[in-house]
């Protein structure tokens, strides 16, 4: 299937499948057809051959460089709430990925404002070579005269600018590999009947918690294989399969403050299959401790705005680290353009720093996609071989607080002409972070860092400890760093606040405000990137006003907390 | 046309609700047309009545009520108890649950290209604010449009708490913005002129109260079914011109349950399948072609045979070859024919959704036929019905057919159009223009707002005159008219139209098949590349015969409500004078590489 059809089809499909707000499901869908490795190979290899010579609109020149990628999941997914299934779904798909390069590595297609090198389709995901190739055959042409395009509004641009200072070329030459790797785990009907049980009894848990106004359950395991082919002969076969639980619970305060917005709660399990999950005790502890502290929430005081020092702990230290420290240290060049400026988002802001004191002398960074986490764990967003076919190399990016690299994908930098392996996407590449390890020499125990924290707040200040973080928090203009949970820390006790909003924070704070890390790592996990790292503590932090804008509580209560069938219900 | 995927998207559908709507459809499986005894007389016989087969609910129909239906009759009353003695009260609190399971197969060149099996459940809460006579849903151009509450429903044990907290959720934020939107209606009210139409904004009726069948299993031999569909997809294999090319099999099955605080529960069901075919190629010139093709069926045993689908592929493979050789269409004004379907798609799209009646309540809307209750707007030989009562017309069963409407208010037949005379609109309980009962056409997909839409939709004709004596009027009217030659419209894929004062009020509908048919005796001519525009009060009265042929389009269309099926049918009719714009035509260059060669050997088994 290709993606005009997609469009088109989907708008027939409208008739009888519902294409409404919430698309449950409750069966598995039928598995793939007959495979055969060797044909969707043949397929790849001969269709890029075939375009490499004979590819070419009138005067224009054939592609000089191609990319195929062929990535099959096999996804399953299930939720429930209260007990009870929501929706279950078993989809194997197939995407095609397709780069296509004219005009040569100094001068390209891409690294343009609006452009991008490439497509993506969704194919049939049985091996048959015919249709394959005739899927490759689409979507190359219309890749082809798209890359055309690009090439000549990128001439007629440049054509009016003033010369580049440093010439950089778009594209960087890479080794030429051939490899295969399997780090999968079959994930059997069993496994995943197990995991549909353990969503209804996890769910369940909620029937205890009256003042909890939703909680759901949901797990999703994948088993992926990406098959790459480059022009330059690269040709590399990855499995890989993961196992995730997240638990999303939401509720309104009594003052009307949207919970669900600002104070819901995620727990994530993360495994490369399902025997690596916790146990079922510790994650229905985890499921309760959750529940409960929303409930305290309900009655938390606000934060007061003014200045304090602030540990981020567990989820939080890792959520805050993927802002602090894994988009800015992405080498992508920004694209050409008349307009061309700094990314606002806070991604490339390490780019123009290397060799400079960025954090304490104590803080070192690295990115290892081939690195197991703690305790030998295989973090499931890891790779031996990046999207674009390059080995992953481990890369310094802080030593003792000086920046030494950037993650650089296969577009150049002035200094950094080639690549180590992080360029991470399906048509389109960017450089990026993706097994993240932050460390620190001397790191402290938790009571020291709570000693630290109090001492660095002074006689007046307020200690808060976040433990986790809005997914709305971020460090470009105008964003800041929202708590989901939070706690004050005063007198040595921990009191539950509501609305607690950071301010100010950029990755120029590491320097001037990062005073403490703990020596206790943790991980936090995403389906691209996993970030490993210890408590920070920050100090002189902006807290803002929280918004104090609610709507009304609801009138009537749950049918939970007035029912006798809830479990629990009169706890 | 909208196309509907995402739920984001709703409130943008929504804010432009008025703006168009699409349909598409198909060939009725039955294939050709069928044409009623000729009538003999100098300009038009009397006709022969159509071959319509009426259904009603059955009445012995008692199944238990669900228990789910039962626990969440039992959060609606709780609802009620707080929220209809709030200060500003809830008049009218509606659930509506729908369970639908739904199977489809994609395949194309001999292999399955996807295919899914869902079942889910979702609610709907219908939540007024206010009084009858003026409540939250009040039509206002200053206030945004009443959202939808859709939520999924867990698949509930015994007591069915999940489903209510899922309810009590739902009804909560409802409330809440219908508070909000309450309040800024009366806001307004105080500043802005009188509304023109001062019918309720709900009407009253009679609670129903009716438990049906749940939906039987698809009983869709799904792995039968892979084989098939691979084995006769894999005859596009070969054909060169064919850039893309798919058929597809699509089977869902609805059980919906409706409680409302009036007293309404119901439960009814409903089984469709639908076989669709769909090629696309490119003429030299960059214009892109495409055909399609469907067969629906309420049971799986009403699908097409293997020979039946292989003569689609055939047609539509030799049609697209045929459009791709065809001369480019000119604009055009001037006589035409519109065969049956093309005819029924017409009527849908030019008069159909305009005389859904909460359009008449929008000050946005162009109210095309607002106040022409009582006044002719069609030639007096014809007739137009709606009627969701209908099972069948000759054999064909109609897409559009139901018993009770969204609202749970049994279908009845709308008369609209009664010799030329507009009479009727089609209505849901939002009254319009002082008629204030529901005539039960309020219908949605899951996840939509309702509002009034079409069934099946007939046009009848008291006189007729022989289908094969229309093309020589034509030529007749064509020289009369000076031009050399009229246009014949076979066969149309679907359309819009544009009811917003804001846009050109006018329609486009897209027609796949048209021949002109030459004044001087030439033989007929394929032509590509138009559509029919034009504005709807003045082609209605430009119809001059009506043929005694009839024709059935069954079809979805996609408005503000979602996507919800539909049959509209006509006979053949000779428009004086009907205008056509070109199509855009696309700039793409045709591949530049042949499509690499599938092999065409096909195994027993049919999938290679």
């Amino acid at each position: 299937m290709k993606l005009p059809a997609l469009v088109r089809v989907f708008a027939l499909l409208a008739v009888t499948c519902s294409l409404g707000l919430v698309e449950a499901s409750a069966h598995a869908a039928a598995p793939a057809g007959p495979t055969d490795d060797a044909a969707v190979r043949k397929a790849l290899e001969d269709e890029m051959a075939r375009s490499l010579t004979q590819l070419k609109l009138g005067s224009e020149a054939p592609p000089y460089f191609l990319r195929y990628v062929v990535v099959d999941s096999d996804r399953s997914w299930v939720s429930a709430r209260l007990g009870a299934l929501v929706d279950e779904d078993l989809q194997p798909s197939r995407t095609l990925h397709i780069e296509v390069r004219v005009g040569s590595p100094d001068e390209d297609n891409t690294n343009f404002a609006g452009s991008s090198p490439g497509g993506s389709a969704t194919v049939t995901r049985e091996d048959d070579y015919g249709v394959l190739r005739r899927d490759l055959w689409q979507l190359t042409d219309r890749e082809y005269k798209d890359a055309l395009a690009t090439l000549a509004r990128k001439k007629a641009s440049r054509a009016v600018q003033a010369a580049e200072k440093d010439k950089v070329p778009d594209f960087s030459k890479a080794p030429v590999v051939s490899t295969v790797t399997n780090k999968a785990v079959p994930v059997a009907d069993a496994d995943r009947a197990k995991l549909k049980e353990l969503m209804l009894k996890l769910s369940s848990i909620f029937r205890e918690f009256p003042k909890v106004d939703s909680g759901r359950v949901s797990s999703v395991t994948e088993l992926s294989r990406r098959r790459l082919l480059t022009s330059e002969k690269t040709w590399t076969d990855e499995r890989r399969s993961r196992v995730r639980i997240d638990v999303l619970a939401d509720t309104i305060a009594d003052d009307g403050q949207q919970l669900n917005a600002s104070l819901a709660f995620t727990a994530s399990f993360t495994a490369s299959d399902t025997a690596s999950l916790p146990p079922f005790e510790k994650m229905a502890a985890d499921v309760r401790a959750l529940a409960k502290n929303l409930t305290d929430q309900r009655t938390a005081p606000q934060a007061e705005a003014g200045v304090a020092s602030v540990l981020f702990e567990g989820q939080a230290a890792g959520q805050l680290a993927r802002l602090l420290l894994a988009a800015p240290f992405s080498g992508q060049p920004l694209p050409r353009s008349p307009g061309e400026r700094m990314a606002t988002d806070g991604s490339n802001s390490f780019a123009e720093k290397i060799g400079l004191v960025v954090a304490p002398k104590w803080l070192s960074v690295v990115d290892d996609p081939t690195a197991l986490g703690p305790n030998k764990r295989l973090l499931g967003s890891g790779y031996d071989t990046d999207d674009e076919g390059v080995p992953a190399e481990r890369v310094t990016l802080i030593d003792k607080g000086i920046v030494k690299t950037l993650l650089m994908s296969r577009a150049p930098r002035k200094d950094l002409p080639k690549s180590n392996g992080h360029g991470r996407g399906g048509a389109s590449i960017r450089a990026a972070a993706t097994n993240l390890f932050v460390t620190a020499s001397g790191g402290l125990a938790r009571k020291d860092l709570l000693a630290a924290a109090v001492r660095s707040a002074g006689p007046k200040g307020a200690v808060y400890i976040v433990r986790q973080l809005s997914e709305a928090s971020g460090i470009g203009r105008g964003q800041t760093i929202q708590a989901r949970i939070a706690v004050r820390y005063k007198d040595g006790k921990e009191e539950p606040v509501r609305g607690l909003s950071l301010e100010g924070f950029a990755p120029k704070k590491l320097k001037k405000d990062l005073v403490a890390a703990g020596n206790d790592p943790f991980v936090v996990e995403d389906y691209a990137q996993s970030i490993v790292t210890p408590a920070l503590l920050f100090e002189d932090v902006d807290v803002g006003r929280p918004n104090d804008k609610n709507r009304t509580p609801p009138l009537y209560p749950s049918p939970l907390a007035t029912s006798p069938l809830a479990t629990g219900a009169a706890r | 046309m909208f196309v509907i995927s995402r739920s984001h998207v709703l409130t943008v559908a929504l804010a432009t609700a008025s703006a168009a709507f699409g349909c598409s459809g198909a060939k009725t499986p039955a294939g050709p047309s069928k044409t009623a005894p000729a009538q003999t007389t100098t300009g038009g016989g009397t006709a022969a009545p159509l071959p319509v087969t009426k259904g009603s609910p059955k009445v012995d129909a008692s199944p238990a009520k669900p228990p789910g239906m039962v626990a969440l009759r039992q959060e609606l009353d709780r609802a009620m108890q707080t929220l209809g003695n709030a200060r500003l009260p809830v008049h009218h609190l509606a659930y509506t649950v729908t369970h639908h399971e739904d199977e489809t197969i994609l395949a194309e060149y001999g292999v399955i290209d996807g295919a899914t099996h869902r079942e889910g459940r979702t609610i709907d809460v219908d939540l007024r604010v206010g009084t009858p006579a003026f409540d939250s849903h009040h039509a206002s151009r200053h206030v945004a449009p009443v959202g939808s509450y859709v939520q999924a429903l867990p698949f509930d044990g015994e007591d069915g708490l999940a489903s209510r907290q899922v309810a009590w959720l739902a009804t909560e934020r409802a409330y809440k913005d219908a508070v909000e939107r309450f309040v800024s209606l009366k806001n307004q009210r105080d500043v802005k002129v009188e509304d023109e139409d001062k019918s309720p904004d709900f009407s009253t009726e009679k609670p129903t109260q009716y438990i049906g069948d749940p939906a039987p299993s698809l009983g869709l031999d799904v792995a039968g079914w892979k084989k098939r569909l691979a084995a006769v997809s894999a005859k596009f294999k070969g054909k060169k011109a064919i850039q893309e090319s798919h058929v597809s099999l699509q089977a869902r099955r609805r059980t919906r349950w409706y409680i409302s605080s009036e007293g309404s529960e119901v439960q009814f069901s409903d089984r469709s399948y639908r076989l669709m075919i769909t090629a696309s190629t490119q003429a030299d010139d960059g214009m892109p072609l495409s055909r399609f093709r469907s067969f629906e069926a309420w049971t799986p045993e009403g699908l097409p045979t293997d020979a039946q689908i292989g003569g689609a592929i055939t047609e539509i493979v030799d049609g697209l070859e045929a459009l791709r050789r065809a001369p480019l269409a000119e604009p055009f004004t001037g006589p035409a024919i519109l065969e049956g379907r093309a005819a029924g798609v017409f009527f849908h799209e030019v008069i159909g959704h305009r005389l859904e009646a909460h359009r008449l309540r929008s000050d946005s809307d162009g109210q095309t036929f607002g106040k022409k209750l009582g006044q002719p707007v069609m030639p007096a030989f014809l007739s137009l019905y709606d009627d969701p009562t209908l099972l069948k017309i000759g054999d064909t069963e109609l897409n559009g057919h139901y018993f009770f409407d969204d609202e749970g208010v049994p279908a009845r037949r709308a008369s609209l159009v009664d010799q030329g005379v507009l009479k009727e609109f089609l209505l849901s309980r939002t009254p319009a223009r002082g008629i204030v009962q529901s005539n039960g056409h309020g219908r949605r997909q899951e996840g939509r707002p309702l509002v009034a839409r079409q069934g099946n939709l007939v046009l009848e004709a008291s006189e007729t005159v022989p289908v094969a004596s229309l093309r020589a009027r034509l030529i007749e009217e064509a020289k009369k008219q000076g031009r050399p030659y009229g246009l014949r419209f076979v066969d149309i894929q679907g359309g819009f139209t544009d009811t917003s004062r804001y846009g050109t009020q006018g329609f486009k509908v897209m027609p796949t098949v048209v021949y002109r048919v030459y004044a001087d005796g030439r033989p007929d001519e394929l032509i590509r590349g138009v559509d029919i525009v034009g504005t709807p009060l003045a082609m209605l009265m430009r119809i001059q015969a009506a043929g005694d042929d009839y024709d059935i389009f069954n079809g979805v269309c996609g408005a503000e409500s979602g996507w919800v099926p539909v049959s509209a049918t006509s006979p053949s009719l000779l428009v004086g004078q009907i205008e056509t714009a070109l199509k855009d035509k696309g700039n793409d260059k045709p591949p530049v590489l042949e499509a690499p060669a599938i092999s065409t050997t096909v195994l027993e088994g049919g999938v290679r």
